[in-house]
């Protein structure tokens, strides 16, 4: 069982910091839905708290670390330009899209968007953890700013999901690979 | 005498969470704004390219986060003890988030771009 260097840190990029990041959006998201349903506004335990707040921060965490290794790692291996000449594009996945018209579009339209929209998702759900964290008694008090703070939140997940889900399709039609082999389980014959 | 309910009521600390929320907005429009700026103008596509192997996303996301950033010391600063209802507020932070994401839409960017 082998994988690329690249390939490797593509899947760290998508699958391990990405979904993660949705996950915890997601629940977030949830926890947010449910003080709507409060009785009482519910006080939390010290251990509690710190609970709260460290999935608060993991989830800031995962999100910027997602957009940074996708922004300066792995975008720079993706639209990297051929040397001239060069045939086979397989190494150069922005290039290969492009040169045929039924896959052109996963760049200008996928790749172009997913760039951009990827960098929403960190800011909106930072703000989402920040308010979280440091404001939890006066989003309790005030339905009307927590109405607020969740409709970004939503936002944010419709930004991390449609970053994610013109990732993978992208990584299925033109995955990013290259650099050194790792052997992850058993010897190569 | 005792306020009827349905009277806006001040937000005790409501003042950080609008800047949060206004601040956040302001990114998020910037991530659009500058997406177009680059679309629409070589220069500024040279301009932005502050890590060459990324282009100029680099640079349009250095902007947005760096005034996302200053706007919510700013602002929550401005805001932190005050206790409005902030609704007009509010409506300018979704108004500055929708943008910013249409922005982000790459047909959208071609028309806005052409302009």
């Amino acid at each position: 069982m082998e994988i690329t260097y690249r390939g490797l840190i593509t899947a760290l990029h998508g699958i391990f910091f990405g979904s993660l990041f949705l996950m915890a959006a997601f629940a977030a998201v949830v926890e947010l839905i449910r003080r709507h349903h409060e009785l009482s506004p519910s006080e939390l335990d010290p251990g509690g708290v710190r609970l709260e707040r460290f999935f608060l921060i993991a989830m800031a965490l995962l999100g910027w670390a997602a957009v940074l290794t996708g922004t300066f790692i792995v975008y720079p291996w993706y639209r990297a330009a051929p040397p001239p000449g060069t045939l086979d594009l397989a190494a150069f996945p922005r290039n290969f899209l492009l040169a045929h018209p039924n896959t052109a579009a996963w760049h200008s339209l996928g790749m172009e968007w997913k760039e951009h929209i990827g960098w929403i998702a960190p800011i909106v759900l930072t703000m989402l953890a920040a308010v979280m964290y440091g404001h939890r008694k006066t989003l309790a008090r005030n339905p009307h700013l927590r109405n607020a703070v969740l409709g970004f939140a939503l936002v944010g997940i419709f930004a991390t999901a449609t970053a994610g889900l013109f990732g993978a399709m992208l990584d299925k039609n033109a995955p990013v690979e290259g650099g050194a082999t790792i052997t992850l389980m058993g010897a190569a014959k | 005498m005792t306020t009827p309910e349905l009277e806006v009521q001040p937000q005790t600390g409501a003042g950080p969470i609008a800047a949060a929320l206004l601040s956040a907005g302001l990114g998020c429009f910037f991530v659009g704004f500058t997406n177009v700026l680059a679309a629409a103008s070589k220069p500024l596509t040279k301009a932005f390219s502050l890590y060459t192997p990324s282009g100029a996303l680099s640079g349009e996301a250095a902007l947005a986060v760096l005034i996302w950033l200053a706007a919510w010391v700013l602002l929550a600063k401005r805001w932190r003890s005050s206790s409005q209802p902030f609704t007009k507020v509010i409506y300018a932070a979704y108004a500055l988030l929708f943008l910013g994401l249409l922005m982000t839409f790459p047909p959208v960017v071609h028309i806005l771009a052409a302009l």
